[in-house]
């Protein structure tokens, strides 16, 4: 009898078929909603950007892994989902040059020079926006209106964030009657501004607008089970009760806080860019505090600096703080009294 | 009704199809073969002693191997016969190369006289004779894990509670399924005998709810006995791992680098209890076990053998040529036997054939998504250990809780980058070891 020598390996002898891959197309999946409410509300502007960023990231990819020897990891599609994500954080008519910066920006420094997915310290697409909003300020705020049947023509418009600033740079002034004054312009008609934020009939970054899209995103990732719903959670808690705190210390009605996280990135960042696998704490403690930090520090930037907006800085702030959120964050080991932090020599 | 489950852990994919394959089969008995191979080393701890020489003439259930300390165990003849060689020979599902006994079978169906104990005889018995009885009898853990059982017993830590296992969590194994379906009446009695060995006053008897008829049965068979709880757990993988049974069923848990008895419990699977019953009540020695063949194979099935044969003697020839992979064991724990020239020992349960091995990807960078951490039933960071392991950092696994990992192989399993997490965190455990 043939004695044939069989297949052998390590237990387990299965798997569960999840992947990288697939994780990411979900992604982008869940990105349509968004997409679709941006080619809506921008139409020709938003496909061009979001073409550009998505190409572009793509073949920086190509080429940083073809020049740095690795192999060709394209077919992974995070480099989509970064080109995607980082175009719906742009402004609508944004320069395409500076999408391709940033997109450069996302996948060559902050992604492949780190060593590519799984590597980066930041998240890419949060790192190349922020860059391009320091670097380009004036035409990355640069706003329109959408085009919808209120706004005939795409005019250029102050973003519902830029008013709640507003109010926001006078509390930092001490001016609190003025801020007073500025908040009562918004919530003159603040049921009706709260009805359009949700569903995106606002100025605003691209993805950003549509508060419906993004919550249809984020359903059909919490069904897929690819999202860590406990950033989302602490996050816009977080956010939503500093801005209570700021709203009850200097008077400004109860629909501020409310308005606070329907203006501007924040909903889109805390669904696609502060949950990023690779850039969030690994316990689910770690990540209520990584969630709690970034709806502090998204609330504080936009009160008390210059950038209109805080969500790509306090992502940003908060990538550099994970590695210390996980070590000091550890589950408690089966069996084991009390989690050693590893001082031992 | 209550159903008791443990932190973390995953569904199997297609588990229950995998355990239907078998649960409705008949139980086969294989005809016994020419020759027996039994290896010295079945058990955990060191290997047993022989006592018999080549040219022996042996009866079955002769002690031909015995225990060489008080943690190991004695081997029996499961057949009459010839001692034909004792010498290294042969490769043994553990993969380790060890001395193994090989009887002809005379086919003569000689057996020693049993001494058989009546009921009441039975409930004579002091903690200390049962205790013997394990002993002598060659009882180890029939689990998988071959922990032998009287070391259980003999310490002098109080215990509390007797727990059976009868989980059975690995996707494809019904082997328990059936013993606590014929058996049902020796495994409660096997296990009263647990409680008096060690003075523990409360049994318990732990069941999957994929196995809702046994949990009927046993309820019914035990209304009226406050002394033995039927417990029903929740279908999850790894249920059967001995320290997230107690801690779903008890809600404490085990210390860590700790046995059960350290919170006075003992676990044991209800295939030692049945064969605890056996020992005591019909004076058989451990020779004998069930066993499911499954896989991709025309008749999957349950058996009952002897321990020693070869894996080949219960296998189709059309079945092997079809497979390229054998398993021992289960799909998740077991092992890959290399070839079909294997004997089984008295921990195998299970024998799988596939055609092949699950096509993974390469193994790509970690993607931190966490996966692997939220269903650690250890409560570990599998992917941390896995690069402490890669950067030869091993002075600071036991930092991370490595001895508390109880390869279960679920961050494998669940990773969407491939990497083979447990294969690292098994290398940074023997290298521990080896330190």
């Amino acid at each position: 009898m043939e004695n044939k020598m069989r297949k052998v390996t390590y237990s387990p002898f299965a798997h569960g078929g999840n992947s990288v891959n697939k994780a990411m197309l979900d992604v982008i999946i869940a990105l349509v909603p968004v997409i679709l409410a941006s080619i809506i509300f921008f139409r020709m502007s938003s496909i061009l950007v979001l073409l550009t960023t998505t190409a572009s990231a793509v073949t920086f990819e190509y080429i940083s892994r073809l020049i740095l020897k690795r192999y060709n990891s394209c077919q992974d599609l995070s480099a989509v989902v970064t080109g995607l994500i980082l175009g719906l954080t742009l402004p609508p008519n944004t320069p395409l040059l500076l999408a391709i910066l940033g997109s450069l920006i996302s996948i060559v420094i902050v992604k492949q020079l780190f060593g590519g997915i799984g590597n980066n310290i930041f998240n890419p697409a949060a790192t190349g926006r922020a860059f391009l909003l320091i670097a380009f300020s004036v035409p990355l705020t640069k706003w329109v209106n959408p085009i919808t049947p209120t706004y005939i023509d795409a005019t250029t418009s102050a973003t519902p964030l830029s008013l709640v600033k507003t109010v926001m740079l006078n509390i930092k002034g001490g001016d609190f009657e003025a801020a007073r004054t500025a908040y009562n312009l918004i919530s003159a008609d603040a049921w009706n501004l709260i009805k359009l934020l949700f569903t995106g009939e606002v100025a605003g970054s691209l993805g950003e607008t549509s508060a419906l899209a993004i919550i249809i995103g984020l359903i059909y990732l919490i069904v897929k089970k690819r999202i860590h719903t406990e950033i989302v959670a602490s996050y816009v808690i977080s956010a939503f009760v500093v801005a209570a705190i700021l709203s009850f210390t200097y008077d400004l009605g109860p629909l501020f806080p409310l308005i606070s996280i329907l203006a501007g990135g924040l909903l889109f960042g805390a669904v696609f860019m502060a949950t990023d696998w690779v850039t969030s704490p690994m316990t689910k403690k770690g990540r209520i505090i990584f969630g709690i930090g970034l709806g502090i520090l998204t609330i504080i930037i936009r009160t008390f600096s210059n950038f209109p907006e805080g969500v790509v800085f306090s992502i940003i702030i908060m990538n550099m703080a994970t590695p210390l959120i996980d070590r000091h964050s550890g589950n408690k080991i089966f069996g084991k009294v009390k989690v050693k932090s590893n001082e031992k020599k | 009704m209550k159903k008791f489950s443990f932190k973390g852990g995953i569904h199997i994919h297609g588990s229950n199809a995998k355990k239907a394959l078998t649960t409705k089969s008949q139980i086969i008995i294989p005809k016994d073969p020419e020759y027996l191979y039994l290896p010295l080393n079945q058990q955990l701890g060191k290997p047993s002693k022989p006592v018999v020489a080549i040219g022996d003439q042996v009866k079955a259930g002769q002690l031909i191997a015995e225990k060489d300390s008080s943690f190991s165990a004695n081997i029996h003849a499961p057949i009459s016969g010839i001692i034909e060689h004792i010498d290294y020979m042969i490769n043994e599902p553990t993969g380790q190369f060890s001395k193994s006994i090989v009887i002809k079978n005379d086919f003569s169906n000689l057996e020693v006289d049993y001494i058989t104990r009546s009921s009441e005889e039975a409930k004579k018995l002091t903690p200390k004779n049962l205790v013997d009885i394990m002993e002598e009898s060659g009882l180890v853990g029939l689990g998988g894990a071959t922990f032998p059982t009287p070391v259980k017993y003999f310490g002098s830590k109080k215990c509390d509670a007797v727990v059976l296992n009868g989980i059975e969590c690995e996707p494809y194994n019904t082997a328990d399924y059936v013993i606590m379906k014929k058996h049902f009446k020796e495994v409660i009695r096997g296990l009263k005998y647990m409680m008096v060995a060690s003075g523990a006053s409360k049994g318990y008897i732990c069941i999957e709810d994929n196995k809702m008829d046994v949990y009927e049965t046993f309820r019914q068979t035990l209304t009226g006995d406050s002394d033995i709880v039927v417990a029903l757990f929740k279908e999850k993988y790894p249920q059967g791992a001995e320290k997230q049974l107690i801690s779903a069923l008890f809600n404490k848990d085990v210390p860590y680098g700790g046995l059960p008895i350290d919170i006075g419990v003992i676990v044991n699977n209800v295939g030692t209890a049945k064969a605890l019953c056996d020992a005591v009540e019909l004076g058989k020695p451990l020779t004998h076990h069930y066993l499911t063949i499954t896989g991709n194979i025309k008749n999957p099935s349950n058996y009952y053998v002897p321990v020693g044969i070869l894996f080949q003697d219960l296998l189709e020839e059309d079945d092997l040529r079809q497979n390229n992979v054998l398993l021992a064991g289960g799909l998740m724990m077991g092992k890959a036997m290399y070839t079909e020239m294997t004997p089984v020992t008295k921990g195998i349960n299970a024998i799988i054939l596939l055609e092949n091995l699950p096509k993974v990807g390469p193994e790509i960078a970690c993607v931190r998504c966490s996966s692997c951490v939220d269903n650690c039933p250890a409560f570990l960071s599998p992917t941390t250990l896995a690069q402490l392991v890669k950067n030869n950092k091993f002075d600071e696994l036991d930092g991370y809780g490595i001895v508390a990992c109880i390869e279960c192989g679920t961050c494998s399993y669940v990773c969407p980058s491939h990497i083979p997490l447990l294969d690292y965190i098994r290398h940074g455990k023997l290298e521990l070891r080896r330190r």
